[in-house]
């Protein structure tokens, strides 16, 4: 399924937030080695209003090449911790450190950069209907300033490691499952670093999720730094996975 | 190269935009158009009517009644002295012997002019600045009237007040125009933004998601409000030539009824090129900050 998997390594993933438009935030490919975190998460807390808070000296570790996969139930914080990773979100206290950077803490346009470096799959593909699939791979390449050409080519690399084809045909003709991993390909059209995965076998069948998991594991073990988060705790996941679960606040193993 | 890969992109996506609410745009180009239209034609009419204005004789005036013994050689001193005055516009001589026959003319009394005595004064017609306020009249007429050789001085400041206040009138309805046309300009164009981000609100979820900037999302809106006023401007540049080209013929006759000459012409194409610039720069500059506004809402 993961067809293009020597591409991933034959292509440094690029978590640079940034370095090319004048941020102070470094490179994230080389300086990292396989241990160092590239998601770091040290006694975050945060809440929302006079609710008890969702995130309450909350800590864990993703590191390159980890599957990571966050469990919880509704409403438990699963989502949050997303957000705080991608800087939508603030913690109240304590730190979230990106390739060694605070996102909240980042201006604009490095945060941007590193929300364009950093690969998301939303748990609904949230594929543009009025464009082909190639069209909606190619929007991060494009985003980044990619030409048209360097774009699609990027794209077509992306879709064939996911096993979509040539994304010629229009988001409505696919299946769930392909409609999802064409949504994976648009997330990792930036060859990143980091892939924040959310919920993604929620609205699939077995064999579909069952395919996602399988890539997504693939994608760790190529050098991504992969957090999935996942309702259930029995999602089947592969051997190179880590369980995470958050339990009132706290993130256990 | 990025930032050509960056815009040609919006560009697409602005193309994009217009063909999903391809009705949506056009009533915003036209509305842009008939809110153009009128300053436009008032400029253009403002700018053809330029020399007749000219013509008029703005300044007001302050006629000084010389005595009877006044010699000519008295007259050219007083007249060169007054011309060198600040504020004096314009020093006429209007000679005893000239006004008599022009009055003579004017009444088709002959006998007027065969009087032996001529009974009407030399006169010098002080035209002050147009800008001349009132109070500045009064000291002028005050000034002139204690003159040596000047017998009585009366200034014809009524025209001048007249004047004064229908152009300031003009000036005023000018600026009220100004002012809806632009409130109703910069409203269209919100609206407008407002709607195409309502209808893209999935491709701005997206571009949110896969970290674009902010200028990225909000170029194709930019672009779109740069057309909607820029095709605006286009389109009430054409109406406003239709309108001119059907009202110059009465017009022009209308005027030759008061012995002036008016040619309503539309502005020179130097100028229309420059307002169509000028209106997309408008456009684009409201749309981009309207869409970061609605952005930062969101």
């Amino acid at each position: 399924m993961l067809a293009g998997n020597e591409n991933l390594e034959s292509r440094p993933p690029r978590l640079r937030r940034g370095a090319d438009r004048g941020s102070t935030t470094k490179p994230m490919t080389e300086p990292h080695a396989a241990s160092t975190p590239l998601i770091e998460f040290d006694r975050v807390r945060k809440a929302f209003g006079a609710a008890p808070p969702v995130l309450n000296e909350a800590s864990f570790t993703v590191a390159r090449g980890q599957f990571v996969a966050l469990s919880g139930p509704n409403g438990a914080g699963k989502s949050t911790v997303l957000r705080l990773i991608t800087g939508w979100l603030a913690p109240d206290e304590g730190r979230v450190t990106v390739a060694g950077e605070q996102p909240a803490r980042l201006p604009d346009a490095a945060l941007s950069a590193l929300r364009r470096a950093i690969g998301i799959l939303p748990q609904e593909p949230h594929l543009l209907a009025d464009r082909s699939v190639l069209e909606n791979v190619m929007l991060p390449a494009l985003a980044d300033g990619l030409s048209r050409k360097a774009a699609a080519e990027l794209a077509r690399s992306a879709l064939q490691r996911v096993g979509v084809g040539d994304g010629e045909a229009m988001p409505a003709q696919l299946s769930a499952g392909a409609r999802q991993r064409a949504a994976l390909a648009r997330a990792i059209v930036n060859r990143p670093a980091v892939l924040l995965v959310d919920e993604p076998t929620a609205l699939l069948d077995a064999a579909a999720a069952a395919d996602l998991l399988h890539l997504l594991a693939q994608f760790a073990q190529a050098g991504l730094a992969v957090l999935m988060t996942s309702h259930g705790e029995r999602t089947p996941l592969a051997a190179n996975a880590r369980r995470l679960r958050i339990a009132e606040g706290r993130i256990v193993g | 190269m990025k930032a050509l890969a960056v815009r040609a992109h919006a560009l697409r996506e602005t193309a994009r935009l217009l063909r999903r609410r391809p009705g949506s745009f056009l009533l915003a180009v036209l509305l842009g158009a008939a809110a153009f239209t009128v300053p436009l034609t008032g400029a253009s009419i403002a700018r053809s009517s330029a020399t007749l204005v000219q013509q008029l004789p703005l300044g007001p005036e302050i006629n000084l009644f010389l005595a009877a013994s006044t010699s000519t050689t008295e007259i050219r001193q007083l007249q060169s002295q007054l011309a060198g005055r600040p504020g004096v516009a314009q020093v006429e001589w209007i000679a005893r012997d000239a006004a008599l026959k022009a009055l003579a003319e004017r009444t088709g009394s002959s006998g007027l002019a065969g009087q032996g005595a001529n009974p009407l004064p030399d006169v010098l017609v002080v035209t002050l600045s147009p800008q001349a306020e009132p109070t500045e009249i009064e000291a002028a007429l005050a000034e002139l009237r204690r003159l040596p050789r000047v017998d009585s001085a009366a200034a014809d400041a009524r025209w001048h007040r007249q004047l004064r206040g229908l152009l300031r009138a003009a000036a005023m309805a000018g600026t009220l125009v100004g002012g809806l046309a632009a409130a109703l300009l910069v409203l269209v164009v919100l609206a407008s933004v407002q709607l195409q981000l309502t209808t893209s609100a999935e491709y701005v979820r997206v571009l949110r998601l896969v970290g674009a900037d902010t200028r990225f999302v909000v170029r194709p809106f930019a672009y779109t409000g740069a057309l909607t006023l820029g095709l605006g401007m286009v389109v009430a540049a054409g109406l406003t030539w239709a309108g001119l080209t059907v009202a110059a013929p009465p017009a022009a006759e209308l005027a030759r009824t008061y012995g002036a000459e008016l040619d309503l012409r539309p502005l020179p194409p130097h100028w229309q090129a420059a307002l169509v610039a000028g209106a997309a720069l408008l456009g684009g500059l409201v749309a981009a900050l309207g869409t970061r506004w609605a952005l930062r809402r969101s």
